[in-house]
């Protein structure tokens, strides 16, 4: 079974959280007032490409808005197989991360 | 929101198109939607400028990487294409050679050319202020002739700065042509004088190494010198302030200047001051002897100056409205002067702009055809490489992958002939250097534009002739190409053959035009032209001689080795003065007028037709004149003898007629021209003493002369040389041409014989499964010579039947350049058609015959 990759899952996560409002400024940044990671544009957007081909997101088209010259926004949502995909690591993340001895610096 | 305000708070043009070139934003216009979301956001809460950096510090993260490896990958897919080109090249030594040879070859010959048209085109722009400068020179009707000269009176320069503020200086030169130049008892001969203004240094820029430029010709008298006479006849001694003579007058030297580079229309050794001579200050506007130059102010177009000359002439030339020729003053860009001018009395041979476009055209043509041979054996040879298209196409490569690689092979080709071919310009530079008789240097680093301009040539070399194959070979269809199947069109090919075509027809237009120059050529060396120059020997400046002129003439008869003697102003190949005359019963004209003495009949060989010429027998002579028969035909006269006309207000009788002789080159019509004796009319001296020698022995009547000069005149060196050579001088341009053409028609046809062979050899292996059954069915080995070859010689003929007419179309053209010319003749059409025949048939003949004598069995064998 293969794990999702630290910004896979990031990504993921995140368009779980934003649910409905889960496109690409928004995912960027939430990522960023979360986390404080600044990521590049590619770093975002190649991966959402790539989660959508490996069938863990589909994107849906929102509205035309004359902001985006008459353009549709794409919204990305979780499949199932994402969802389970999320599951998974998190149980892989509780299970490492369960008898952990303390990791504060001294 | 208006639109001025939506434009503000879009992210940079740029950026974003740096971003839609990125794999993962390519269809995703939702990207740069986002993105634009997110910078006015920004925009609007931290400001433009915030903004805009935000921007471009992702673009460029995101973008830098990528591209850096987009290139890493196109470097790696290059150096795979460059290993498979030497592959190539390797299994194919012979093809690949006879490319990168046809290329070299055709790269070279373009370099050569390109070297020489630079040379012509960079005349005279050395000068700060070239492109203001232009000369003033004469345009006139004088005896219905137009007559074009460089010769303008004393008197315009200062009359020009007067009248027209827009002139801002003048100056003028006189040209002392050949002078004896003295310095402490050791005499030369030089034949670069001129005189010159102070302004002349502030016009032109002649750069002085020791001197002040502003002074240096102010006084009467002074004289400036080059470096290389500095260094010649003074050594290590400083020049400046020494007496040196020149002809008559002593004059000091006031400043050294930097030797004359080859590229200006006008060269000095030595410059003295105008202010020197009386004469040049005469203010009669018809003595015309000096070159005028103006510069102009700044921006000011000189055309509307020429608008105003033709008052001025009427103004000062003449009193009101008088009844006159036309007499007009042109202006000369000065930089024009090399290239367009070839007016009267020019300081050197120009250049001419016809044979820059000429030769310019013969390399370029040379190239094509290089660059066509290129395209032919690429495009034969693709069978060889059909297999690996499709195995490429197979493993995903796009056809626009394709066109690179074979489009960086031929590229690699272009370049490798690019080396090639400056390894032969090095070698033949000086052959070229004799040949067009300019000095001719490829400077690789001085010039800024050398190394990119070879390496553009390359380039555009390379892509020219590769452009076609590359196209061509990259469209194979893979499963077609893996099965086997051979691609149509590509045994045979209409272009190709077109091609190949087109090869012969511009060699064949080659041929017959070196021929036709050729022809040209001999028909001048040998046409009867009235007097015998072959075998006699001219002695300049007799005139130095003085009262010993005759003595000097008699001791040289004495020697039996000297068959005539004779001392004239001029001589044939030279320039013949022109002067006014008025014929009794006709119209004043102008006759061409040399003056001799009586033996110059005689040692010229040359007829009279009717009357006697000059003796010393009778005193009248000095007032007698001889006619040519043109002179007399265009008068009308059928007794000649005995009339009279009027030259410089003295009557002349005409004594005799003689025989037509080409006293100028065989460009222009003999004109009317008459002989005048010594002390005559004309008080003119003899600068000139021919002798006719005995042609054995030469060197020893050469001795014998000198020796005989010496007692004469101890102090100065004999100039002498042979009429023939001074003659065959005035064809200098067309001997280039002819000299060119042939080696250009060599060239054009070796290059497209080479790409016939390599062409045929390809074809021939192409069949060779083809020739193998006919072999088995019986064929023989002429038989298929024959098949082999037909379609080849077919396209020679065809060459032929359009080259025909090209060349004698442009022969004709430049036949007309001269007023005696030879004929053109079915011959030399029929002598280069066969040639170029002959030629392509051992190119192909031979691959035939090698490929009609294989055993069938190999041939067959893998069936």
């Amino acid at each position: 079974m293969r794990i999702l990759s630290r910004s896979e899952e990031i990504i993921l996560a995140t368009v779980w959280k934003l649910q409905d409002e889960a496109y690409g400024v928004a995912i960027n940044q939430y990522i960023n007032n979360k986390t404080g990671l600044n990521w590049k544009f590619g770093s975002i957007y190649t991966p959402l490409g790539r989660l959508v081909e490996k069938g863990l997101l589909h994107t849906i088209q929102g509205e035309p808005s004359p902001e985006r010259g008459g353009r549709r926004k794409m919204y990305f949502q979780l499949t199932r197989a994402g969802k389970q995909a999320l599951i998974d690591v998190q149980k892989v993340h509780s299970a490492i991360w369960e008898d952990m001895p303390s990791l504060k610096m001294g | 929101m208006t639109q001025l305000n939506r434009k503000r708070k879009s992210p940079p043009r740029l950026a974003e198109w740096i971003i839609k070139r990125m794999s993962w934003a390519e269809d995703r216009d939702d990207i740069l939607d986002n993105l634009r979301e997110e910078y006015k956001t920004l925009f609007i809460k931290q400001g433009k400028v915030f903004a805009r950096c935000w921007y471009w510090g992702h673009t460029l993260r995101s973008s830098l990487p990528f591209f850096v490896s987009d290139f890493k990958w196109r470097f790696i897919m290059l150096k795979n294409y460059l290993k498979i080109a030497v592959r190539s090249f390797k299994k194919h030594k012979g093809y690949s050679l006879i490319n990168i040879a046809g290329l070299s070859i055709g790269i070279a010959c373009s370099i050569l050319v390109m070297l020489y048209v630079f040379n012509e085109i960079s005349y005279d722009k050395f000068h700060e202020k070239a492109n203001r400068i232009y000369r003033v020179a004469v345009s006139a009707d004088i005896a219905d002739m137009d007559w074009r000269q460089v010769y303008t009176p004393a008197i315009l320069s200062p009359t020009l700065v007067n009248d027209f503020p827009e002139v801002e200086n003048v100056t003028k030169l006189y040209n002392m042509r050949d002078q004896l130049i003295t310095y402490k008892n050791h005499t030369f001969q030089d034949n670069k004088t001129l005189a010159a203004e102070p302004s002349f240094f502030d016009i032109f820029t002649f750069p002085m190494i020791s001197g002040d430029p502003v002074t240096a010709l102010q006084s009467p008298n002074s004289v400036v010198i080059t470096q290389s006479i500095a260094s010649k006849y003074f050594g290590l001694e400083d020049p400046v302030n020494k007496i040196i003579q020149i002809g008559e007058n002593e004059f000091k030297v006031t400043g050294i200047a930097k030797d004359v580079t080859f590229n200006s229309h006008f060269d000095f050794n030595f410059l003295v001051a105008l202010e020197t001579f009386e004469w040049s200050k005469s203010t009669r506007w018809f003595n015309n002897s000096f070159a005028t130059y103006i510069i102009l102010n700044e921006g000011f177009d000189y055309k509307k100056l020429q608008e105003k000359l033709p008052a001025f002439v009427t103004k000062h030339l003449y009193d009101d409205n008088e009844d006159h020729n036309r007499w007009e003053y042109f202006l000369q860009p000065l930089t024009s002067i090399h290239l367009n001018s070839n007016l009267k009395g020019e300081f050197k041979a120009n250049g001419s702009a016809a044979y820059v476009y000429i030769f310019s055209a013969i390399a370029f043509f040379v190239l094509i055809i290089a660059c066509i041979n290129f395209m032919n054996l690429t495009t034969a040879k693709s069978a060889k490489r059909a297999k690996e298209v499709g195995l490429r196409k197979v493993v995903g490569s796009v056809k626009s992958q394709l066109v690179r690689q074979f489009l960086s092979e031929s590229i690699f080709l272009s370049f490798a002939a690019l080396l090639f071919a400056i390894l032969l310009v090095e070698c033949f530079l000086p052959y070229f250097r004799n040949l067009i008789g300019e000095q001719l240097k490829l400077n690789y680093f001085e010039n800024s534009y050398v190394l990119p301009g070879l390496i553009g040539l390359a380039l555009l070399v390379g892509i020219v002739s590769g452009s076609y194959p590359a196209f061509y070979l990259s469209s194979f269809k893979p499963v077609s190409v893996l099965k086997g199947q051979l691609q149509e069109g590509m045994k045979d090919s209409n272009l190709r053959n077109g091609l190949v075509m087109f090869q012969f027809m511009i060699s064949i237009i080659l041929i017959i035009s070196t021929i036709i120059v050729y022809n040209q050529m001999q028909y001048i060396q040998n046409k009867e032209l009235g007097f015998d120059k072959e075998h006699v020997v001219v002695i300049k400046n007799t005139d130095l001689l003085g009262n010993n002129t005759e003595a000097f003439k008699e001791a040289l008869t004495s020697y039996p080795a000297i068959l005539n003697v004779s001392g004239s102003y001029t001589l044939p190949g030279r320039i013949f003065n022109n002067w006014g005359i008025k014929p009794e019963g006709l119209p004043g004209t102008t006759i061409d007028f040399c003056v001799c003495d009586e033996n110059f009949l005689n040692t010229l060989k040359m007829e009279m037709v009717e009357g006697r010429f000059f003796s010393k027998d009778y005193q009248t002579d000095a007032q007698a004149i001889i006619l040519n028969e043109e002179t007399v035909e265009q008068f009308g006269w059928d007794k000649p003898i005995g009339k009279t006309f009027e030259m410089r207000r003295t009557t002349l009788t005409v004594i005799g007629v003689i025989k037509n002789f080409h006293y100028k080159s065989l460009h222009e019509k003999v004109f009317r021209m008459g002989l005048l004796p010594l002390r005559g009319v004309q008080n003119l001296s003899e600068r000139y003493i021919s002798a006719r020698i005995r042609p054995d022995n030469i060197p020893s009547v050469i001795d014998k002369i000198k020796e005989t000069w010496v007692s004469f005149s101890p102090q100065i060196p004999l100039d002498y040389s042979f009429l023939d050579d001074d003659y065959d001088r005035l064809y200098k341009h067309e001997q280039q041409v002819s000299k060119i053409t042939s080696i250009f028609s060599f060239l054009a046809i070796f290059i497209a014989s080479l790409g016939l062979f390599g062409l045929a050899s390809f074809i021939a292996e192409q069949r060779t499964k083809e020739i193998g059954i006919r072999k088995v069915l019986g064929a023989s080995v002429p038989g298929i010579i024959q098949m082999l070859s037909k379609k080849f010689l077919l396209l020679i003929f065809l060459a032929n039947i359009i080259a025909w007419p090209s060349a004698l179309f442009l022969m004709t053209k430049w036949l007309n350049n001269f007023a005696y010319k030879t004929s053109i003749g079915l011959s030399i059409f029929l002598f280069s058609g066969f040639l170029a025949l002959f030629i392509a048939f051992i190119s192909v003949g031979y691959q035939s015959m090698k490929a009609a004598r294989a055993n069938p069995v190999d041939s067959l064998r893998y069936e």
